[in-house]
């Protein structure tokens, strides 16, 4: 959905990654705005990316950074924005160690991997896994409607909004890419 | 109908610099116990080559554009 300006794409996505957050747990988006060679990039953290526990009935942590760029979207002044990275963990500790599986897409300045993918980490592993949670399993690029969803009907959190369905389908709607 | 982003852009908040910098430097204590100055100094270096696939690395790694 195209903005009338720069800042209220950003803005408009910002509330977008709050809302579909809190569906599955209580916390804050913090956005940081950088600009590198006149783009803009902004990294959506939440919770200060402290791992966040789905469900008091469910020992599965969650964590996540969100970075996106405003781009112009075809019509003179009009604004969206698209994603540059991400990173959706879900831990089996508070302190962020055990690793069940994270969702990765990032570009080349922080490894050779850059396509989207998915870590299975030793928290998700026998100690006779054959498996390692270095290799990177390819995936298509994974939104976070995708990932809260992930969480509420497979693992099984239990989603703080009865609303939380059509609340992910306006999220797709509003900033599918 | 209210959109997503006025539902809920004021419970987000957006940093400046130096609250974009006292943030990496939470996580990179946090994960590595460095602060986030020091996790750069490291980075440049090609301390973590080899090991940048670690849960504790990457998560740091991804925000380094914060301590600009």
């Amino acid at each position: 959905m195209p903005h009338s300006s720069r800042e209220a794409a950003i803005r408009a996505f910002t509330g977008g990654l709050q809302t579909a957050f809190t569906c599955l747990a209580h916390g804050k988006v913090e956005v940081s705005r950088r600009t590198f060679g006149g783009e803009v990039r902004c990294y959506g953290i939440f919770n200060r990316e402290r791992p966040t526990r789905l469900s008091r009935d469910l020992p599965v942590w969650f964590l996540a950074t969100h970075a996106f760029r405003p781009v112009q979207a075809g019509a003179p002044g009009a604004w969206t924005v698209v994603t540059a990275a991400y990173n959706y963990a879900f831990t089996l500790s508070e302190e962020g160690k055990h690793e069940l599986l994270a969702f990765h897409w990032h570009s080349e300045d922080v490894g050779a991997f850059t396509a989207p993918h998915l870590h299975i980490g030793e928290g998700g592993l026998g100690a006779d896994a054959v498996f390692s949670p270095r290799w990177h399993v390819p995936t298509a690029r994974v939104g976070v409607d995708d990932v809260v969803r992930f969480a509420i009907t497979q693992l099984g959190a239990r989603p703080l909004r009865s609303d939380w369905g059509s609340v992910l389908a306006r999220f797709r709607s509003e900033f599918g890419e | 109908m209210v959109t997503l982003a006025e539902e809920a852009v004021d419970e987000a908040q957006f940093l400046d610099e130096e609250e974009s910098r006292r943030l990496f430097d939470e996580i990179a204590q946090r994960y590595l116990g460095i602060s986030g100055q020091e996790f750069v100094r490291r980075w440049e270096r090609g301390d973590y080559n080899d090991d940048y696939e670690r849960p504790e690395v990457i998560r740091v790694a991804m925000l380094r554009a914060l301590a600009t």
